[in-house]
């Protein structure tokens, strides 16, 4: 006879925390085919039921999670006033997701939220290269005056494709970190040479074989520190540079856009490097302003569709285009988090999430999928538990269902 | 200092907020200084100042008398204060207008203001100047205006207006203009011992009227002609001897859903003594230290959809002159909207001169025209390179190299300097280029123009 005994409340955590992942992955799931060629007929209220669960997992796990501390509590209420004032206003969905996301992944472990992102994002990569090599969905190619053509794989765009894959190789190399091996980098290098070669996908190229650079640099360091007996350190005033690489950039993007003129050689040079985007970002500060809480910015871009685009107009860089759409507070909180998540890294000695907050940082100042959940996975890390954090994990084997201390790798 | 470098160490996270409000604080002293300085393109003056003592007016007659006594003051804000100025730009339908005419050309009809608020101005600029060269005429008729005397206001022949016929008639201008019903006026003048009648076209729109135009078919004046001499046995026979609230009276059997209201006798308000809100606007001139500021600032009003804001950057009338409102001022904005209208018209690709004798082109649909005259299209109209070709001291003339929908253009600027740099027309004469012409370019045109101006 099965004897049904009383839950004790971890168990109950530990069954809305699987809850919520499990909705982590199907909104995650849905997200990336919202960014491929596949048509598919969602159900009737598909959509809101996704969100309907998403919302419950989270308010469950809120309602039964160990106490909030003051910084916690205080970082939540920020994002979320910030982030759903800006979604009254504008109507962007895509603010409650990553709400969400961010204030559900408290107490979770990170490494368990990115292990699901790599395998959700990798096995949706393989899937929808497969259906476009094979016909079953488009695969837009594009071709460009004085460049190659450019294949997108299954993705709306050759450089979504290209950041979905960079943004998978992060997470990835955050996993294996110093445990990576030789031929892994070499892979990864391959990879970012034919992300270059079949879609022209300059900026990730580049950012790809960093990372690979990057891990590589950390393993190093770290073998050489245990050969000698000693934890890695990594200097201090570069891991706070590292820590503070998103602020950076966004300060330097900011700048070089707002103080853009053509009639300056060298900021003509720089917008020349950076493919328009001064430009481009210039035209949307002047036209449409910056403004507190966001507002409608028609975007027309390549991506989508095989018709040539006779009134182009799309901001590429994510911090311009986060600070006209969303506004100067959703931005703030954006780059708060983005502090948090690199300086919570540092106290933790997660060098290799530093290395990869810092690299996707210098990526985003070219694309424009910094607030896009199914690409940029490290908003997730400001509330989520991090390496050295301590957790309770399930343990069920024969002898019964028991509850082990363990400490987040 | 210590102190402070202990508490940084300890919570380094206070750098970055620091950071944080250094990249937002960029962003917000940015918007700060760039967005509209608090100069209002629009300016009030003398006459726009005055308080209104009305709101609206629902009694034809009393419309009619309001309007003459502004003729009679010789008051033009008065009267233009009592015309269907505001209704006719926002109710347009250019797309009517098309249909009905089966021709489209630029200066054919208003922009789509009735589509698209950002017309506005543009729309008003035109329709003032219209009312203004209306009563212009009717004021050459009564050079002074102050000897008439206001004898009869009535309906004209209102048993004529109720037929079928006429009703179907009104239904065109109607579905153009918008508004509720078409009446005309007669109205029995005398001056220096002459009588004379002015026809006088007015329309409903919600809950009041105002003047649609002066003429009328039934009185045989119109807008060219809108007074003649006159007899009073015959004007007795254009007056019909329908009462008007026995006219109203069949208008509402016939279920016309509005409510006209006239005033009783003894309520009878003082036409004399009334002000209307007013309808119509004055540039305020704007102007730039610099002539290349001018022009961008001018083109960047245009892809902001500021259209009012584009065209103060082009009034070249000195602000001494705004106190009063007067026909010279309303002319030069009129002049302005037109311009703007074919400037714009020409690069959205709708811009069709009358000689042209442009019917609709084949396959395009009425609605295709006007959908291409969407303003959010403007923020695609980029200037890519500005540049002086001739230098006249106190004038200059630019040329300005422009990208929209996949095609390069070439515009003309003359500026003048009048204590700060203004737009005096889209014309250079050094390229031939007429005014609010924008000429459509290939890419190695473009190339060669380069090469000639720019240093």
């Amino acid at each position: 006879m099965i004897k049904l005994r009383k839950l004790e409340r971890r168990e109950i955590e530990y069954l809305f925390e699987t809850l919520y992942l499990i909705a982590f992955a199907l909104v995650l799931i849905t997200s990336f085919i919202e960014t491929t060629t596949f048509v598919i007929e969602w159900p009737y209220n598909y959509y809101n039921m996704l969100r309907v669960f998403l919302i419950s997992s989270v308010f469950l796990r809120a309602i039964y999670s160990e106490a909030y501390s003051l910084k916690d509590s205080l970082v939540t209420v920020m994002i979320c006033i910030t982030f759903l004032m800006c979604w009254r206003v504008t109507g962007a969905d895509l603010l409650i997701n990553a709400l969400l996301f961010i204030v559900g992944s408290k107490g979770i472990s990170y490494r368990k939220i990115m292990k699901i992102y790599v395998f959700v994002t990798g096995s949706m990569l393989i899937i929808t290269m497969t259906a476009a090599l094979m016909g079953q969905i488009e695969n837009y190619a594009y071709v460009q005056n004085g460049r190659r053509i450019r294949q997108a794989f299954g993705i709306v765009y050759p450089t979504d494709f290209a950041a979905h894959l960079f943004f998978t190789i992060l997470g990835y190399g955050y996993l294996r970190k110093s445990k990576i091996k030789y031929i892994e980098l070499g892979i990864i290098v391959l990879l970012g040479i034919a992300v270059s070669y079949f879609c022209d996908a300059r900026t990730s190229m580049i950012c790809i074989i960093c990372t690979a650079g990057a891990l590589l640099y950390n393993k190093l360091r770290v073998r050489f520190s245990e050969k000698k007996g000693q934890i890695y350190v990594m200097n201090p005033i570069w891991s706070f540079f590292l820590a503070m690489s998103t602020v950076i950039c966004a300060a330097f993007m900011t700048l070089a856009t707002i103080f853009y003129s053509s009639d300056n050689r060298i900021s003509e040079l720089l917008d020349h490097v950076l493919s328009g985007r001064l430009l481009l970002g210039k035209k949307g500060a002047e036209i449409f302003g910056f403004s507190l809480y966001g507002q409608y910015i028609p975007m027309q871009g390549n991506g989508g569709t095989s018709e040539d685009i006779v009134r182009y107009f799309f901001i590429d860089s994510s911090y311009i285009s986060i600070a006209l759409k969303y506004g100067l507070l959703v931005m703030a909180t954006v780059l708060i988090i983005s502090c948090i998540v690199g300086f919570r890294a540092r106290e933790k000695k997660e060098w290799v999430l530093l290395w990869m907050l810092a690299i996707a940082a210098v990526q985003c100042m070219i694309e424009h999928h910094m607030i896009e959940i199914s690409y940029y996975p490290f908003f997730w890390a400001a509330l989520a538990a991090l390496s050295g954090d301590s957790k309770m994990k399930l343990c069920i084997n024969r002898k019964g269902i028991r509850w082990e201390n363990y400490i987040v790798d | 200092m210590g102190k402070l470098y202990c508490g940084l160490k300890k919570n380094p996270i206070i750098i970055g907020i620091i950071g944080v409000v250094f990249v937002i604080g960029i962003m917000a002293g940015y918007q700060y200084f760039q967005s509209d300085d608090g100069i209002d393109p629009k300016y009030i003056n003398e006459d726009l100042e005055q308080e209104w003592n009305v709101d609206s007016i629902n009694d034809p007659i009393l419309l009619t008398e309001y309007f003459l006594s502004g003729l009679k003051q010789d008051d033009l804000d008065k009267m233009l204060r009592g015309c269907a100025i505001d209704e006719r730009l926002m109710n347009v339908s250019v797309h009517e207008q098309i249909r009905t005419k089966e021709i489209f050309y630029t200066d054919l009809t208003i922009a789509p203001s009735g589509n698209w608020g950002t017309y506005n101005e543009m729309s008003s600029g035109e329709l003032t100047f219209e009312y203004v060269q209306s009563i212009q005429k009717l004021k050459d008729v009564f050079p002074s205006p102050d000897k008439i005397k206001i004898k009869s206001v009535d309906l004209a022949n209102p048993d004529q207006q109720l037929q079928m016929v006429y009703q179907e008639e009104i239904q065109d201008t109607l579905a153009v203009w918008g508004g509720d019903l078409l009446c005309e006026v007669l109205c029995l003048l005398e001056y220096e011992g002459q009588s004379y009648v002015v026809g006088i076209t007015l329309n409903h729109y919600g809950d009041w009227w105002k003047v649609f135009e002066i003429g009328g078919r039934l009185s045989q004046t119109n807008v060219d002609r809108p007074a003649r001499q006159i007899t009073e046995e015959e004007y007795e026979e254009l007056k019909g001897t329908m009462s008007l609230k026995q006219y109203f009276r069949i208008l509402k059997k016939e279920n016309v859903s509005f409510e006209i209201l006239l005033d009783k006798k003894e309520n009878k308000k003082n036409p004399d003594a009334l002000l209307l809100p007013p309808n119509y606007f004055i540039l305020n001139p704007l102007k730039e230290e610099n002539p290349k500021q001018t022009i961008k600032n001018f083109v960047l009003n245009i892809q902001k959809s500021n259209l009012c804001k584009a065209m103060a950057y082009c009034m070249t009338v000195p602000m001494e002159e705004l106190d009063r409102t007067t026909p010279q001022i309303l002319e030069k904005q009129a002049e302005i909207a037109k311009e703007l209208k074919r400037y714009c018209y020409d690069f959205l690709g709708v811009n069709f001169r009358k000689e042209d004798d442009r019917a609709l082109q084949k396959g395009t649909s009425y609605q295709r025209v006007i959908d291409k005259l969407n303003p959010k299209y403007f923020m695609y109209y980029d200037m890519t390179d500005l540049m002086l070709v001739q230098d006249n001291g106190e004038e200059q003339e630019y040329v300005g190299c422009f990208y929209y929908s996949g095609d390069r253009f070439l515009t003309g600027f003359t500026l003048e300097n009048n204590d700060g740099w203004q737009i005096k027309s889209f014309s250079a004469s050094v390229e031939k280029l007429e005014n609010g012409e924008t000429r459509k370019i290939t890419e190695s045109q473009y190339t060669k123009i380069l090469e000639k101006y720019k240093k």
